[in-house]
């Protein structure tokens, strides 16, 4: 782990070993990176030090646009971990990204609810060190303004 | 896999369900393994097999030696079994039976329960998990069971249309079940109406699709037919067993055509030589009313997308060549990560469900999974 005890860097809050504080220190620089084999040309998530499909070590990490459809959504109406009672509702996707993985995540509340099948692009908050990007309705990422 | 001869069931505990202040996990265990053996004809000094799991509620290492020595047993054969769900008690009744039948003891116990509803010290919201974080989806909100199952019903209702209303009604048939069993929580009927106006939890699930948190414990008694031919109970046989697991996380979830239910399905009951057709009585995975709709279309008892239909026809209630959950299951008796399956299933392959036996049942299923559809069990229970 990175930073100092205390903080609210996200890296120090979420992430748990070498291949994870990789990804969370790209997504606390405001870049979202993918872990990609380069034995069996295959992007994969989540991060590990062996690629899922071949066993290969030679994993290698990737920008993504962040750019993607909807997979699975559900707006959810009791906090649960993640989440306070003031933020409610909150609506959380699987969003099946451009380069063919799905990863997990919040949709803003400007672009809730989303439907499966919509466009939405991953956008990064003011400062990305402390708060995680959520996805966009990819017509309203022009606009730059943070969510919620 | 065991073959009937192998091993069969001849005990099967339950305890009381609801909200008991004060009780903990290893004393709702205790009570149920030795209420599976009094209903054995069995006690203390014939146990050297025990398989448990300790509360997910309240997560705590080394379960099976805490529940021996709660208990005052020293087992030959004891492990703590955990894929979660109805996966569990399936798996552990498997593992009863490979102990028996390669003779490392003779008379297998497995158990599970806990303090669900009184005796959580982290109150998580209900349906969480307090010992999972998923490191890539609980900083978004995603954790414990009920958003990831909705995201897997959002996924469910897009693609094939599947409606809030096909979801009531596998919850208002479990409720109909429940009604006829003197040990379930929740009895009240309700109506279309009612399902529809309960509180939206996560959508598209609401409170009504969603199980109950119950203190409560469940337990099955295993040992070899030779030594059942002593006992009193009708045996019933294990006479097919099968799984099969994907992934962990709900982010990793394989899509709703390739979660392979039906190969599981299909090698449970090859090696038990039936068909679908054969089953009399399926107790399924219900933590959500979506697990039980997959599972319905994924074994193959209605085409995929097709569940809906399934259940407004009434072919889960009882009356219907095979009903599912005749008691009530994880939605309205309460949530004791399936054990209550299987006694139901026990119960009703004995001839001893009362008002919810199904007649001259003969070959029951008890089917679920673990995780969010992440590992997948089928078990085939036979009365002869």
């Amino acid at each position: 782990m990175t930073g100092t005890v205390g903080s609210e860097n996200i890296v120090d809050l979420y992430a748990t070993g070498e291949q994870s504080i990789i990804y969370w220190t790209a997504l606390s620089e405001g870049r979202l990176v993918l872990p990609r084999c380069f034995a069996c040309e295959t992007t994969f998530f989540f991060p590990r030090r062996w690629c899922p499909s071949c066993w290969s070590d030679d994993v290698r990490f990737v920008e993504s646009l962040g750019s993607g459809t909807i997979y699975a959504v559900s707006e959810l109406h009791t906090a649960f971990q993640g989440v306070t009672k003031e933020q409610l509702p909150v609506a959380v996707v699987i969003v099946e990204l451009d380069e063919g993985i799905r990863i997990p995540g919040r949709l803003a509340k400007t672009s809730m609810p989303g439907a499966i099948g919509d466009r939405v692009v991953l956008r990064f908050a003011a400062d990305p060190a402390t708060e995680l990007p959520c996805f966009v309705a990819a017509s309203s990422d022009s606009q730059g303004e943070h969510h919620d | 896999m065991a073959s009937t001869s192998d091993a069969v069931i001849v005990g099967i505990g339950e305890t009381r369900l609801g909200k008991r202040p004060g009780v903990t996990g290893v004393e709702l265990q205790a009570e149920a393994v030795m209420a599976a053996l009094r209903d054995a004809g069995l006690g203390k000094d014939d146990v050297d097999g025990l398989f448990n799991l300790g509360p997910y509620s309240n997560p705590s290492q080394m379960y099976a030696m805490t529940l021996s020595e709660y208990m005052g047993v020293r087992p030959a054969v004891q492990s703590s079994i955990d894929g979660g769900g109805s996966w569990t008690p399936i798996y552990m009744l498997a593992n009863c039976i490979w102990a028996v039948q390669s003779g490392q003891c003779s008379v297998a116990v497995c158990t599970f329960g806990e303090a669900a509803a009184t005796g959580r010290p982290v109150q998580g919201s209900g349906w969480t998990t307090s010992g999972a974080r998923p490191e890539y989806e609980y900083p978004f909100g995603i954790t414990g069971a009920v958003g990831p199952y909705a995201l897997i019903a959002s996924r469910h209702m897009a693609l094939y249309g599947t409606t809030p209303e096909d979801l009531g009604e596998i919850a208002m048939s479990a409720r109909r079940h429940a009604a006829l069993n003197d040990n379930a929580v929740r009895q009240t009927l309700f109506t279309m109406d009612d399902y529809l106006a309960s509180r939206m939890v996560a959508s598209p699930l609401r409170l009504f699709d969603c199980s109950t948190m119950v203190d409560g414990a469940g337990a099955v008694v295993v040992t070899s037919p030779e030594r059942a031919a002593d006992l009193p109970n009708h045996p019933v046989s294990i006479s097919g067993f099968a799984a099969r697991t994907s992934h962990r996380t709900v982010g990793q979830f394989v899509d709703l055509d390739q979660i392979e239910l039906r190969e599981v399905a299909e090698r449970a009951m090859g090696r038990a030589g039936i068909s679908l057709h054969d089953v009399d009585v399926a107790e399924i995975h219900d933590a959500f009313t979506i697990s039980t709709l997959i599972y319905l279309e994924e074994m193959g008892f209605c085409r995929r997308g097709e569940g809906g239909d399934y259940v407004r026809e009434g072919r889960i209630d009882l009356g219907s060549r095979c009903p599912v959950n005749t008691h009530g299951g994880l939605l309205s008796q309460g949530h004791v990560a399936g054990f209550l399956h299987v006694t139901e299933a026990v119960r009703q392959l004995r001839h001893d469900a009362g008002a919810a036996q199904v007649a001259d049942a003969e070959v029951a299923m008890v089917a679920g999974n673990g995780g969010i559809l992440g590992t997948n069990a089928v078990m085939i229970l036979g009365r002869s």
